[in-house]
């Protein structure tokens, strides 16, 4: 009798794995990290959202399992010998209510999301086609967009200049197309989930806010024979404890990441392999505002990123990331060999001794501190970081205040410079160190501390005129500069961290952490 | 009636009041929605200001927010593209209930949606869109009035209609149990108390009473979660799965998580949020009940109920419960807002989804509409219990009926 | 939070007033109030908070830990450890929670006492002027406030909060806004009793104007009833102000509150139940303690609830 009480109460408990037993369809429960804001490729930002976008439209080129590129939409391209113009060629597929998709879909994508009044907030990745930056900045107009459908398969694209980088480019949802048809028939409502028409290999079939996202196969997409998923379940849980929480309870099957502290030791005994940690790329970094005393100073820069233990910070504060000392990651690769300051060699009690000998030659000491504020945006891992870097810091003679914001205002702070310390964080767009450097450079809205410096600002301008290993030396001796200068200072290497069922299959832990869930099967 | 209709109508104009307070504060104060950390550029913010009419003076969004706004874009941006264009029928036939968009493509151009009141009154025929064409009136915002809450700032493909729709059902889930949990057990609790009183068991029931008022839900909750979620369920683990062997695990369980630590899934995902909610007003409730009971047990007639010997549950039923149920029943209006107020942690701490959380990301993402919204819906769901509960007032006290009341 | 006790206090309070104006009984109340064993114990247990947060500094010193020292040994939340004189255990980022909770104790009983006093001054003010002017302006003043008091002005502060910063004098202001209204009414009983009683009528007949009575007369005459109302809306402030620490509006670090500490334990309370249970039981003693004095001062002032 208790038995059974107990049984049926269980199943009660669980009634999300109940639910997946009976219909036997292959399902795939994903910690999801957070709510999306919208189902429309071209106005989302989160990696929560282009997860979505992912699995629902396939863009000209797109990603294998192992996050490499293969083509998607288009079978394949030419460029002419400038580097210029890029010539696609569409594969015969179809839209999920049967219209074909034709490169006048991408056209009209292109410059749509380019459209100020779009109000795209990621057309900027889009700025590579030429007459792309002055359209979208409301210059120029949308016919100077150099993008052409010569007819229903083929698609010409023309750069602004020389972009190797540009077919990586193509993978990320501001690139996806959207359907023509549908768009210019139902305005923003297309990407209504009831109304929304896909090119990929799933389709939103439920959304219930808060509580989960429900994708299903879409039976039209090109390959539909080789995905194995009927159906993907999203959970947009925010908090890392609720979702470790569920992968234990089994409802989850893919976790977004792993709750902070030192727990990492734990999970690994606990799951083994399960736990997967892989270099994600980007930097979390603090920057300098340049444009007051004293951290227009490049020496007093120095002292304080040197001085910064982040060995320490890596396995106690914020353990699973990487130290970093150069902006660019080391996990690139691509031949670019990232550029470190030379203190980066030295022992950390020799920084910290060097620091000290910079401060007090500036007037600074214990007795004496030099008064800094820290800006970071509300956050638990956020706030444990700066509290560690001011216990450092207050060891060479800095006192430190801690000023937290909500992450709007936070940023809205750094690009007024309206700071002296901030945190911030950045993933690349697309693998290419340019991504990164030119946040050090002069046009970029997020180069928070205006750092300005002519020989750096020459050799990233010079980089856009060069290909190959020219180019890449050009771009390592620029880094080489602002790390010298501590143009900022770079804290952590991200690393992304999941729980991974064991009969989760197709799932490939990537550098760009995406995986889309054709390639994903689950083996009962 | 009449003064249960006249203190809603109050309390209507203080909700204006109230909206109007917090619609000209977020607009006002420091930072924006458009802010982030990737922020776009200037051309597209003007755009983003225009498409939320940001760029028209405060009283006339106001007013716009509260009474829609009239296509105002319609002959100079009469292609497709960023409006959600608003059709409100006139003359139209009204037929079914529900229905959603207008997919139709046939020259249609401005038919987009209903305004939310009026797709709810029905789906107008087909039939009848040329003479809506001629006689409706097109809005780029049907207001609140129409039962348009705008679209959301910081994820700009929601309409906040879309959070309220899922996110008030969600908050529900463990509100109205947690109310029915303490109601249910506080009031014959109270009653108990307060007929043996300063007996031991009056000593329990108060202890318990003060108890759950002044441990605050703030503590309550992670409290629960290690005793329950954590203790109980690894002893549960130990016993049933690991010593008797009477509950297998499913195959991708690893833990049991019988009474699991929050967030959607079965009914038991609901328990802990029930409890810290539900013992929190539970201790008011007893408090409050056994004060009454007090007073009415001091009354003559029940001294004589009394001295007659009719049993306890007699008497507190037929001659106690009437007026001692009157503070209980003054109280429900301060509930909803303990409830309202409870639900910012609950949903906190459990990982819950539900209006409360949507409510402080709102807060702090400076997402203006989705903000309004949630208060809108909050401050409705007070007034209409204090609706309720004035109307259960004056039949239960016929005193208030002459008005002037409680003050 | 706690409607209910303001409530519950309401009329006893009204009472208090008319006791307090008469010193034989008010010595009679103290009497009365020294009998009641709960609430003189209760008084004991607040006094000896109030003398903890006074002298949180000291823990400072006996423990050898400052509020904001970083024990690199005792990194990322760690139990407590008695030899190394860490009593409720470390925090993420190594600090000493025993010293923590000592000075998060001093935030939130300057928050209370400041909050308290903006709540004072609103309240006697929106109360006397209501009270005083008596006629259409008190009636309609009367239902704004009847109004006021049937919504969640907790839900105000957490926008107003998280527009406005985390300023902690604004903190202070905020909680003190959400506070007032049950203080207003009670004044304005107070005011109504004495606008009629021979001194003032007196004032009035020498020509004395309303401001100057008001000042001369009317604020000394409650200002009784308004310091005991005082301590009976401490409880409440603190509430609100570890709800607000709890929801991420709170102090700026290094300084802290009970609620953020609270917070900062519950975030991790399945793996690290220590974190929460230091500041969690100074709270809720804090409160419960403040509970029974403000439970006694109602009996001793009102004794036909015995």
């Amino acid at each position: 009798m208790k038995s059974m009480f107990l049984k049926s109460m269980l199943v009660a408990s669980t009634m999300l794995v109940a639910v997946t037993a009976a219909n036997a369809q292959s399902v795939l429960n994903v910690g999801n990290g957070g709510e999306p804001g919208s189902l429309d490729p071209h106005q989302i930002s989160g990696t929560w959202e282009s997860s979505i976008a992912r699995d629902q439209f396939l863009g000209l080129y797109t990603e294998a399992a192992d996050g490499s590129i293969i083509p998607g939409a288009a079978e394949g391209h030419t460029v002419s010998d400038d580097g210029l113009v890029y010539t696609f060629t569409l594969r015969d597929h179809s839209w999920s209510d049967g219209t074909p998709v034709t490169a006048a879909d991408f056209e009209f994508a292109f410059k749509r999301i380019l459209d100020p009044a779009t109000a795209a907030g990621y057309a900027y990745l889009m700025y590579t086609i030429a007459g792309a930056e002055g359209f979208n900045g409301g210059e120029g107009s949308m016919d100077d967009v150099q993008v052409r459908a010569v007819d229903d398969k083929t698609l010409e694209v023309t750069l602004a200049s020389a972009a190797p980088y540009f077919i990586s480019q193509l993978t990320h949802n501001t690139a996806y197309p959207v359907p023509k048809h549908m768009v210019e028939a139902m305005g923003d409502e297309w990407a209504r989930p009831e109304n929304i028409v896909v090119n990929g290999a799933f389709k939103v079939s439920d959304w219930t806010i808060g509580e989960k996202l429900t994708l299903s196969k879409n039976p039209g997409f090109y390959d539909a024979a080789n995905v194995s998923l009927d159906e993907v379940n999203l959970f947009p849980i925010e908090e890392a404890t609720a979702e470790l929480n569920l992968y234990r309870e089994g409802a989850l099957d893919v976790t977004s990441s792993i709750p902070p502290g030192d727990i990492i030791g734990e999970l690994t005994d606990e799951f083994g392999d399960e736990l997967v940690i892989t270099a994600y790329g980007g930097t979390y970094y603090y920057a300098f505002n340049a444009t007051q005393a004293p951290m227009d100073d490049p020496m007093i820069r120095s002292a304080l990123s040197m001085s910064i233990d982040r060995d320490f910070l890596t396995t106690a504060v914020s353990p699973g990331n990487v130290p970093a000392y150069t902006f660019v990651p080391p996990s690139l690769g691509g031949g670019y060999d990232a550029q470190s300051a030379d203190w980066a060699a030295m022992s950390y009690e020799d920084r910290v001794a060097m620091a000290k000998g910079v401060l007090a030659d500036a007037g600074y000491s214990a007795d004496n501190p030099l008064p800094v504020v820290i800006n970071y945006n509300t956050s638990e891992g956020h706030k444990a970081i700066a509290i560690a870097i001011s216990d450092m810091w207050a060891d060479i003679g800095v006192s430190v205040e801690l000023f937290n914001q909500d992450v709007g205002t936070h940023y809205d702070g750094l690009q007024a410079q309206d700071f002296q310390i901030g945190r911030a964080g950045w993933i690349w767009d697309y693998p290419d160190a340019e991504n990164l450097l030119a946040l050090m450079g002069p046009n970029s809205p997020y180069n928070y501390g205006k750092y300005d410096n002519a020989e750096f600002n020459a050799l990233l301008a010079s980089s856009y005129q060069q290909a190959g290993d020219e180019r890449l030396a050009t771009m390592e001796a620029a880094e080489k500069i602002a790390m010298e200068e501590a143009a900022l200072a770079p804290i952590y290497y991200y690393n992304s961290q999941h729980l991974v069922a064991s009969y989760v299959d197709g799932w490939v832990a990537n550098g760009d952490d995406r995986h889309p869930s054709r390639w994903i099967s689950v083996s009962e | 009636m009449a003064y249960a209709l006249q203190r809603f109508g109050q309390m209507l104009i203080i909700v204006i009041i109230a909206l109007f307070a917090v619609f000209s504060t977020q607009r006002l104060a420091p930072g924006g929605p458009f802010d982030g950390e990737r922020p776009p550029p200037p051309a597209i913010l003007e755009n983003l200001r225009a498409y939320y009419d940001m760029d028209l003076s405060m009283p006339a969004q106001f007013y716009a927010y509260l009474f829609g706004m009239a296509g105002r874009e319609i002959e100079a941006n009469g292609t497709a593209g960023k409006a959600h264009w608003f059709v409100v029928p006139k003359n139209a036939e009204i037929t079914t209930l529900g229905g959603t968009t207008d997919r139709s493509t046939d020259d249609d151009l401005f038919v987009r949606r209903f305004c939310p009141w009026d797709q709810w009154l029905g789906q107008v025929l087909p039939g009848a869109r040329a003479q809506m064409r001629e006689n409706g009136t097109v809005f780029r915002k049907c207001g609140v009035v129409r039962g348009d809450f705008g679209l959301s700032m910081a994820r700009r493909s929601i309409y906040v209609n879309d959070y309220v729709r899922d996110g008030l059902p969600a908050t529900l889930k463990y509100a109205i149990p947690s109310l029915l949990f303490a109601l249910l057990l506080g009031v014959p609790m109270g009653f108990y108390a307060a007929y043996r009183q300063n007996k031991p068991a009056d000593f329990i029931m108060i202890t318990i009473g003060m108890f759950g008022t002044v441990v605050p839900n703030l503590v309550m909750a992670p409290l629960l979660i290690f005793l329950f979620a954590v203790q109980l369920d690894a002893f549960f683990h130990w016993l049933f799965v690991e010593t008797l062997e009477w509950i297998e695990l499913a195959r991708r369980q690893r833990t049991l998580n019988l009474i699991p630590s929050g967030k959607t899934g079965g009914v038991m995902h609901y328990v802990l949020p029930t409890l810290v909610l539900g013992t929190g007003l539970l201790g008011r409730i007893v408090r409050l009940s056994r004060a009454g009971a007090l007073e009415a047990l001091r009354s003559n007639y029940v001294r004589t109920a009394r001295a007659k010997g009719l049993p306890a549950h007699v008497i507190l039923l037929r001659h106690v419960f009437k007026p001692a149920i009157l503070p209980v029943l003054t109280y429900m209006g301060p509930v909803t807002a303990f409830i309202l107020t409870g639900s910012l942690v609950i949903e906190r701490a459990f990982s819950l989804p539900g209006l409360g959380r949507q409510f402080i990301a709102a807060a702090t993402d400076r997402d203006y509409t989705l903000l309004m919204g949630t208060t809108v819906i909050l401050l409705l769901a007070i007034i209409l219990l204090n609706f309720i509960v004035d109307l259960l007032y004056t039949w239960l006290d016929p005193r208030i009926r002459r008005g002037g009341g409680r003050s | 939070m706690s409607l209910l006790n303001r409530e519950r206090n309401e009329e006893a309070l009204a009472a208090a007033g008319e006791v307090l104006r008469s010193r034989s009984l008010t010595q009679l109340a103290i009497a009365r109030f020294l009998r009641n064993r709960v609430a003189v114990g209760a008084t004991a247990i607040v006094i000896v908070m109030i003398l903890l947060a006074t002298f949180a500094p000291i823990f400072e010193l006996l423990t050898g830990y400052e509020m904001d020292y970083q024990d690199r040994n005792f990194y990322s939340g760690k139990a407590p450890n008695w030899d190394a004189k860490h009593y409720f255990g470390t925090d993420q980022n190594g600090r000493d929670i025993f010293v923590r909770t000592m000075f998060g104790m001093r935030i939130s009983m300057l928050v209370a006492l400041v909050a308290a006093s903006v709540a004072l001054v609103i309240g006697v003010g929106y109360g006397a002027i209501s009270g005083l002017a008596g006629g259409l302006t008190d009636t309609i003043m009367m239902r704004i406030l009847d109004l006021l008091i049937s919504y969640p002005l907790t839900l105000i502060a957490v926008i107003a909060l998280a527009y406005f910063g985390r300023n902690i004098f604004i903190v202070f202001v905020i909680i003190g806004l959400v506070e007032w209204q049950i203080m207003a009414r009670v004044i304005r009983g107070q005011v109504i009793s004495l606008r009629n009683s021979d001194f003032i009528e007196a004032a009035r007949a020498a020509g004395v104007r309303p401001i100057g009575i008001l000042v001369r007369h009317i604020v000394p005459n409650v200002t009784g009833v308004a310091i005991v109302y005082m301590t009976l809306i401490i409880p409440e402030v603190i509430l609100v102000e570890s709800f607000l620490g709890y929801l991420g509006l709170g102090v700026q670090e290094p300084n802290t509150s009970l609620g953020v500490l609270i917070s900062e334990g519950a975030n991790s309370i399945e793996r690290k139940p220590w974190m929460t249970y230091g500041p969690g039981m100074f709270l809720v003693v804090l409160l419960l303690a403040l509970n029974f004095v403000g439970d006694g001062l109602r009996d001793a002032f009102d004794p036909k609830d015995r």
